[in-house]
């Protein structure tokens, strides 16, 4: 994947707000069902996916979860909700392959990861530092 | 040589204080567990038309013939029932049971199970060592949470020796170093009746139903019971092999095994290995593996935080949703809000139905101070311990909306005027009865008509683990399915006996209201009755289906079953026998609910389920469908139920069943076939039997 242009940084304190309307995921969970939740930052939905293989997953039995998001509709809220459009055109391109969800995840995973580094950098951030998510 | 029963079910009657034995053998031909429960509540519950709350209502709690022994999955199971506090129209006669070690002290102490009619005239606690059986005085513990209530009941029975329980009066043979098992309800359950759990040790529940309110109405803290005997089983030897023959079956039998097919086959076992916490929500410290008694699965855990010990339901995924959008992942907030609903003993179904709704009516801006709905509850806080703990002691002590929710959810949007519109749009996410939305009837077909045509959410994952969760992962992390389509139906249809059809698990658009899949609901309410809930199999290692350690990929089910029960009792019921078994008391179970007043036109789901709203399920699911002469795995989450076509379903399913198309009734000649005879005389009686 190729590396994306990093953001200005107040192009980078918008990219990493808390967004209204935020984002729909599900908590797959064998045990207990499934779980609708939202998600409003980019950071919190990069933490949410966890990429793992199906025997990974699987040997859980019971406790094996998906963490699932629809990666099209993903695609769509960080272009038109929190608009960052660099990321956003990433992610289509990824989607675009038309592969299962769990081949795509840790493409997806890794763009987030890579992208909310880039938010750091620009904000001047230790790696491990939360962005201010309290403006837009 | 023994058969697995203690030999007598204990009766305690709360009004006159007297206790009495009755013998099992009078309700052996109902197997034990629910079977045998339903029937001892049709002989002593005169008034089947009581609430719940109401002193005539009688509650079973029952072990079964493999209680304490060593079959698998099984030993520990405690199966109880009642008429309940929680349903919308109407609370059923209705079912609930627990893991742990309650069913096994209990057969210890040389009791099948107990039976609990009338209402004490003071708080009172039983207290069962062996054959001692006493009523104690419980007036300081009734407003005390689950987990303190248990401490000082063990603290009670272990008399002066702090680290010994009393069993006896002599020196060398009156103590025991077991604590005794103690099931309880939470604090000033009967405010909050619907809502109410009961709990045993850390986190084994009896959720739904309420009958922690039940309990209460009782006047009724806790039952103890601490036994220090036996189980006698007919053949001893034959229950090891069988044991060992089993564990053939097991994937990741243990620690070494490099799980080389992907699968979530029911079978499966880690002994000593600790499951993820809480359902790998989040890591707390050290985990140490937790089991029920004789169970070698060890789905729960105990962390050296402390945080959510043996919590792997629905209770740990209570606050995750909120954790999430609160803090962008799960914070200690979660296993601290699973402990919460533990030791108030609330129902944490129910409580995540009031999470869901509370945030669809955030979202509608009806809910806050001074809004329709007028609380001063932190809902600006939800995802945090203090909103739980707000909204939990709003419930428990009767504050702010804490009483409306306290009537049950229906009743509390009915009084709030928001019923019509909240419940046709799923704001309001009760699927079946006014129990929380858990798997989807829109999907898995038979969870939905298994729940509207009984009591309850049947919350039975036979077909689930196998044709929903496993095929979902196969496709969603991009695995190529082991089996085939094909060849998965295949297996299970062999597995269905007298029900089995080609075409049982079609979960196509059509075949869901196929005669095929109304076999296929037949045969999961018979089997469930007898075989889980009357002799206590466990609904997360039963029924095995598709295994990929069996002779091509063939489960254990239904050779295990038969085995394992045989092996203790010393008896020959076949697979079908015990089928039939469950038929039977599915239909006494039916009879219940008729007098309380069920009918064909109240076998509905709420609007939202129906396809004119078009409120799809949120993730795909993929399930074995028979589409166009060829068997696929499908994607079958774009639907709705479809209206027409639900009830031509029931009215295949009431055909199946023997009962009366118009009504939904049992006609005699089906309740004599079965041996209820006496059954159809009382329904004649009042004027609710089928017609021929």
């Amino acid at each position: 994947m190729t590396p994306l242009d990093a953001p200005t940084r107040e192009d980078a304190l918008r990219f990493s707000r808390v967004a209204e309307p935020q984002f729909p995921a599900v908590r797959m969970l064998a045990s207990a069902g499934n779980v609708e939740l939202t998600l409003g930052s980019v950071a919190s939905i990069e933490a949410f996916l966890t990429p793992m293989t199906a025997e990974e997953n699987l040997s859980r039995r019971m406790t094996g979860f998906i963490n699932y998001v629809d990666f099209k509709s993903l695609e769509q809220w960080v272009r038109e909700t929190i608009g960052d459009s660099d990321l956003a055109d990433s992610l289509l391109a990824v989607v675009d392959r038309g592969d299962v969800f769990g081949v795509m995840l840790p493409d997806v995973k890794q763009l987030l990861t890579e992208r909310l580094s880039q938010y750091k950098a620009a904000l001047e951030l230790d790696p491990g530092e939360e962005a201010p998510s309290d403006h837009v | 040589m023994g058969n697995g029963y203690a030999g007598k079910i204990l009766k305690v009657d709360l009004t006159t204080r007297q206790i009495e034995e009755i013998p099992t053998s009078k309700y052996e031909e109902w197997g034990g567990g629910h079977g045998m429960g339903s029937a001892v509540f049709w002989d002593l519950c005169e008034d089947k038309t009581v609430t719940g709350d109401d002193p005539k209502n009688v509650m079973t709690i029952m072990g079964s013939p493999v209680s304490g022994t060593l079959v698998p999955g099984a030993s520990g199971r405690t199966e109880v029932q009642a008429i309940g506090l929680l349903g919308y129209p109407h609370p059923w006669y209705t079912r609930g049971n627990f893991g742990g070690r309650f069913s096994v002290h209990l057969k210890y102490a040389g009791w099948d199970g107990i039976a609990i009619v009338g209402k004490a005239d003071a708080p009172v606690w039983i207290n069962i060592v062996d054959d001692k059986v006493t009523l104690e005085d419980a007036t300081d513990l009734m407003d005390m949470d689950t987990w303190k209530t248990q401490e000082l009941i063990w603290d009670d029975v272990r008399g002066s020796q702090s680290d010994w329980s009393a069993v006896g009066g002599s020196r060398d043979g009156g103590r025991s170093t077991q604590l005794p098992a103690v099931l309880t309800c939470g604090p000033k359950a009967g405010t909050c009746g619907p809502l109410t759990a009961l709990i045993h040790d850390a986190g084994n529940a009896v959720g739904n139903a309420g009958f922690g309110g039940v309990f209460y109405s009782k006047n009724l803290k806790a039952v103890s019971v601490l036994g220090t005997g036996g189980v006698e089983v007919a053949d001893t030897a034959g229950l090891i092999e069988t044991r060992k023959w089993s564990a053939a079956y097991a994937w990741t039998g243990n620690a070494e095994d490099p799980t080389p097919v992907t699968g979530s086959w029911q079978q499966g076992a880690s002994p000593g290995q600790a499951a993820g916490h809480l359902g790998g929500t989040v890591a707390m410290g050290d985990l140490r593996a937790n089991a029920c008694a004789a169970c070698p699965r060890s789905c729960k855990v105990r962390s050296s935080s402390g945080f959510g010990n043996e919590s792997m339901c629905v209770e740990a995924l209570l606050n995750l949703s909120l954790d999430y959008a609160t803090n962008g992942a799960p914070t200690d907030a979660t296993p601290r809000v699973a402990d919460m609903s533990n030791r108030y003993g609330l129902n944490a179904y129910q409580l995540s139905a009031i999470r869901d709704w509370i945030k669809a009516l955030i979202k509608k801006d009806v809910i806050g101070p001074g809004k329709q709905i007028d609380t001063q509850l932190p809902i600006d806080k939800m995802g945090s311990v203090e909103f739980w703990e707000a909204l939990s002691m709003a419930i428990i002590d009767q504050t702010d909306i804490g009483p409306d929710l306290s009537m049950g959810l229906v009743q509390a949007a009915e009084k709030w005027g928001r019923l019509p519109e909240d419940l046709a749009d799923g704001s309001l996410p009760l699927a079946y009865w006014g129990y929380t939305h858990h798997y989807d009837p829109r999907t898995e077909a038979e969870w939905g008509w298994g729940s509207i045509l009984g009591d309850r959410d049947i919350n039975e994952h036979d077909f689930n683990f196998t044709c929903y969760w496993t095929t979902s992962n196969w496709a969603l992390l991009g695995v190529t399915p082991p089996i085939t389509a094909e060849r998965m139906a295949e297996i299970i249809s062999k597995k269905m006996g007298p029900y089995s059809d080609p075409m049982n698990v079609d979960y196509s658009d059509e075949g869901i209201y196929s005669e095929a899949f109304a076999k296929t609901v037949a045969w999961h309410r018979h089997y469930t009755r007898f075989y889980k809930q009357s002799i206590g199999l466990c609904d997360w290692y039963w029924a095995d289906f598709v295994n990929p350690y069996g002779p091509d990929f063939e489960g254990i089910t239904p050779e295990g079953e038969q085995k394992f029960l045989n092996a203790v009792t010393g008896g020959g019921l076949s697979y079908e026998d015990g089928l039939e078994v469950g038929r039977r008391i599915w239909n006494l179970d039916r009879a219940i609910w008729i007098m309380q007043g069920r009918h064909r036109d109240m076998e509905v789901f709420p609007e939202y389920i129906y396809d004119s709203v078009g409120v799809k399920a949120a993730t795909p699911y993929v399930m074995p469908a028979f589409v166009d002469g060829n068997w696929i795995y499908k994607d079958v989450n774009d639907r709705g139920i479809d209206r027409d076509k639900a009830e031509e379903f029931k009215t295949r399913f009431y055909t199946l069943e023997g009962w009366d198309v118009e009504t939904g009734w049992p006609t005699r000649s089906t309740l004599e076939e079965l041996d209820l005879g006496y059954v159809a005389d009382k329904l004649e009686e009042i004027g609710k039997l089928g017609a021929a």
